[in-house]
């Protein structure tokens, strides 16, 4: 059916791969020569590149929530020899790798360096939150003859973008004081969710000045008012509508992750913010030499509301007390404030980058540190890392907070298009960069 | 882990008998026809194998100058008009000179077209650059993966067809650039006269790494000239002549645990034209009247062209089955059997959306799930460029559709002054005919994830079922 009003379109032509907007101007965006940074890498390097973003792929695909990318990346680690941390007595000789997972959704992995702890270490923190749609607790109702579920949102998500999407819904519901996993709609013959659009033909008075409010975000589940069509349903899951009152809930989208062009040099695909810079900071680090100091990959949940929470601010404190404990007993805190003095951060932070362009920096939230740049900057010229530098006002907060704990920071952080949408946009050329990068920060 | 893995097999097997078993059956060689037709193109030739292969015979209008072909009730036949759209005949009991009986549906749909010059940038990458076609919301096409399906004419005449995106492991998407601040949760648009189409001129993300190989001038865009090379021997100057489409990748999908919508691109038109497809094939006894499934192209953007609902290929084709069965076929026949025709214009209409319901007149919206709607009139405003059927023919289809049990609603296009819509109808209203407009309602139209219902499916299928067979 066409629709017989034409209201005058918003031409707005968005572009990737683009010098950055407004908000980041091209110039300020100094990357090291992007049109050639394809060209400049070595064959060898090219294919490696290729195949990390294939290897991306398959790991974003799995990787849809906080706790299905800690139990990933846990598994990703064991296999690169990485050993739980023990509550004591961690034998800390140079090349020990220890794991430490909290509460399911956070991890921490350290590799152990070759100076004493008390030179302090190097922190790498990547959140592997994404922005995503949950489930309020009491969430099924009914309306004009379907059951729909009612949700909140988690991050900043631009809303008209989830609309129409298919989405899959996860679960994490506990059954006999065990967690159990649930997953519907990311087997190609599962149902999947969807908040419907409305049709351009009915639109242009309705969606004026809105396409959607956060409240109105809501998939539906059935296509009938009768709740006991749900509960079968639910049954034959092994599920009960009282699971949602417990159990975690989220709705991710359900389209898996493609590589996009001839060349397959793009990654198209949800939550790559910062999951994709996890699995590259993890091989990066474990192709390393042994390192001066020992490094810690921070891999924290509920970054995107401000790193509140347990799993996030807490974490990072936790983990490395944890370290200290097991290394030496009880922590005494001045060490601990002595340690974190002589320690730096490396914070993965939305900050302007432009896709293509290499790993991206930005230190504008504390002008404190240029010697941390520097050294930063000799390392990656040591070890041909492509960069760029983001000198727009990035948002920082998030390497600012870890400033808090009295510890130099900067970002450090993938290009990623698109963040707010359900599919990212990422470079197979940033993702072979950020694992060159992770390497050369092992060797500050 | 062990209760995970144990849940997950109870996920596998579930199912649940929301919609019936033939519902579903219908439904999955729905979807499949679907995913198999993303083109007028490639649906209408699905569709022809399809007929074909269930005893239909190709009828060339042009390739019987001198008039020997000869139809004779019960024959099946398909005409196809430059492999863009078909018609599914099959010849009845009464001459067709006594009037026939159609179920007009489109086939194609709002969709991205890459542009004669094609090639753009985006930073360092090449971008394909399309526009889009038909009335599509641009922001609903800047998250998803496409692909990349249609003909390229080649220098010296030879088609050759493309499908790139689904088997290759290679995708397509819309060039997004980065949010520079995270969005509002309340998106604002800053046009508040027009709704929020996005673009319509789109950079497609086509390739990126530049090529190694020597002597290439543009070595990005080598590239996927590379690829277009190897796999199709298509060289860059044959991609003047194409008709390329930019379509979301992936399948069709079920939605909602009860399984009983359809998740999927394309479903206007496709949904009434499969339902019209499979009643004229399923067609077991000779009709009374001659039986027609007339598949069009270019309804989306005002069924104009050659292969549109406007253009005089019907008539021809009624004029060719006129002469082979035999009776007076002239322009003075065609409209006496014109004026004798009945005329169900298949489209699908504006499902109630519950995210939505206020652009809806409830009283008079169609529900997904109650039954094909029955469109009385279609335009905008005071019905302006719209459609109307006469209370004799409606009240003629709704007697065929109570005798076969078949459920069924009325309809609106929204509220008074929503906005609205058309279809075929009025098109073919004009060749004479009586023509009432009968459709699935759909939730989400035009967009990459339209709604359906299994039920309103097969209640469409056995209307249109009906309405052939009726005496």
């Amino acid at each position: 059916m066409r629709p017989l009003i034409a209201a005058s379109a918003g031409g707005l032509l968005l572009a990737a791969c683009a010098p950055p907007a407004t908000q980041a101007p091209a110039a300020a965006a100094r990357a090291a020569s992007p049109a050639s940074g394809w060209s400049a890498l070595p064959p060898a390097q090219r294919t490696r590149a290729l195949t990390l973003a294939e290897a991306v792929r398959e790991f974003i695909a799995r990787a849809k929530t906080p706790r299905l990318t800690v139990r990933h990346l846990e598994a990703a680690a064991r296999e690169r020899g990485f050993l739980s941390l023990p509550r004591r007595g961690a034998r800390f000789q140079a090349g020990n790798r220890y794991l430490l997972p909290f509460r399911g959704k956070s991890l921490a992995l350290f590799f152990v360096g070759q100076a004493p702890l008390r030179e302090g270490l190097t922190l790498h923190i990547v959140p592997i939150d994404a922005p995503r749609i949950d489930l309020k607790a009491n969430p099924v109702f009914g309306r004009e003859g379907f059951l729909l579920l009612k949700t909140h949102l988690y991050g900043a998500l631009d809303l008209k973008y989830w609309l129409s999407a298919p989405l899959a819904l996860h679960g994490f519901v506990m059954r006999g004081g065990a967690g159990v996993d649930v997953a519907i709609g990311e087997n190609e013959d599962d149902p999947v969710l969807v908040i419907p659009d409305l049709l351009p033909h009915l639109s242009s008075r309705r969606q004026a000045r809105h396409v959607a409010r956060a409240e109105q975000m809501d998939p539906v589940v059935a296509a009938t008012m009768d709740r006991a069509v749900l509960s079968s349903a639910l049954a034959a899951r092994g599920l009960a509508t009282d699971d949602f009152e417990h159990g975690e809930w989220t709705l991710v989208p359900a389209r898996p992750p493609r590589l996009v062009g001839a060349d397959r040099g793009l990654l198209l695909g949800y939550g790559q913010s910062y999951r994709a810079q996890a699995l590259a900071a993890l091989r990066g680090l474990s192709s390393a030499r042994t390192p001066k100091r020992t490094q810690a990959l921070l891999l924290v949940d509920r970054s995107r509301l401000g790193m509140g929470g347990d799993t996030a601010d807490f974490f990072l404190e936790y983990a490395l007390g944890r370290l200290l404990a097991s290394a030496s007993g009880d922590v005494e805190d001045l060490a601990m404030a002595r340690i974190l003095m002589r320690s730096r951060a490396f914070v993965a932070t939305p900050n302007g980058g432009q896709l293509g362009g290499g790993i991206t920096l930005n230190q504008r939230f504390d002008d404190g540190d240029p010697a941390l740049l520097r050294a930063v900057l000799d390392a990656f010229a040591r070890h041909k890392v492509p960069y760029q530098i983001a000198e727009g006002p990035g948002r920082g907060s998030r390497a600012r907070r870890v400033t808090r704990l009295n510890v130099a920071a900067m970002d450090v952080t993938l290009p990623a298009a698109a963040s707010d949408r359900p599919l990212e946009l990422t470079s197979a050329f940033d993702l072979h960069a950020a694992a060159r990068a992770y390497r050369a920060l092992a060797d500050l | 882990m062990g209760a995970r893995l144990a849940l997950l097999a109870t996920l596998v097997l579930a199912r649940v008998a929301a919609a019936s078993p033939p519902e579903h059956e219908l439904a999955r060689d729905y979807k499949r026809a679907l995913d198999q037709g993303q083109t007028s193109l490639t649906f209408v030739r699905k569709s022809v194998e399809r007929a074909v292969a269930r005893g239909f015979r190709r009828v060339d209008v042009l390739g019987d100058p001198r008039g020997v072909e000869r139809f004779a009730p019960g024959d099946r036949l398909v005409f196809v008009n430059r492999g863009r759209t078909v018609l599914l005949v099959v010849v009845g009991k009464h001459s067709p000179a006594d009037g026939v009986r159609i179920v007009g549906t489109h086939v194609d749909t709002p969709h991205l077209r890459v542009l004669q010059k094609p090639f753009g940038r985006s930073g360092t990458a090449l971008t394909l650059r399309a526009s889009s076609r038909g009335g599509l919301k641009g922001y609903q096409w800047e998250s998803l993966p496409l692909r990349l399906v249609g003909v390229v004419h080649k220098r010296g005449g030879r088609a050759v067809e493309i499908d790139l995106g689904e088997r290759e492991g290679m995708t397509f998407a819309v060039s997004a650039l980065k949010a520079a601040e995270p969005a509002d949760a309340t998106t604002r648009w800053p046009r508040p006269q027009a709704f929020p189409r996005g673009p319509r001129l789109f950079e497609v993300l086509a390739a990126s790494v530049p090529s190694l190989a020597k002597g290439a001038k543009d070595p990005v865009k080598y590239s996927l000239l590379e690829v277009l090379k190897d796999r199709y021997g298509i060289e860059e100057a044959d991609l003047a002549s194409t008709e390329l489409e930019l379509v979301p990748a992936g399948r069709a999908r079920d939605v909602g645990l009860d399984r009983a919508l359809i998740g999927a691109f394309g479903q206007d038109d496709r949904l009434c034209s499969f339902a019209a497809l499979r009643a004229a094939i399923d067609l077991s006894e000779i009709p009374p009247r001659t039986a027609i499934a007339y598949l069009t192209d270019r309804e989306e953007v005002g069924s104009g062209g050659v292969t549109g609902a406007r253009s005089a290929y019907l008539l021809l084709a009624l004029q060719h089955l006129l002469r082979g069965s035999g009776v007076r076929h002239d322009r003075a026949a065609l409209r006496h059997a014109l004026a004798k025709t009945e005329v169900l214009s298949g489209d699908v209409a504006a499902g109630v959306n519950p995210i939505f319901p206020e652009v809806h007149e409830l009283g008079n919206a169609p529900r997904l799930g109650a039954g094909p709607a029955l469109k009385r009139y279609t335009g905008y405003a005071g019905k302006q460029q719209g459609s109307e059927a006469n209370a004799e023919f409606t009240s003629r289809v709704v007697r065929i559709l109570d005798a076969a049990g078949v459920p069924w609603q009325s309809a609106t296009m929204g509220r008074v002054d929503e906005g609205g819509g058309g279809t075929i109808g009025k098109f073919l209203a004009e060749t004479g005919a009586q023509v009432l407009d009968v459709g699935a309602p759909v939730v989400s139209m035009h967009s990459p994830m339209e709604l359906s219902s299994k039920r309103d499916l097969h209640a469409l299928y056995r209307a249109f079922s009906a309405f052939f067979r009726a005496p």
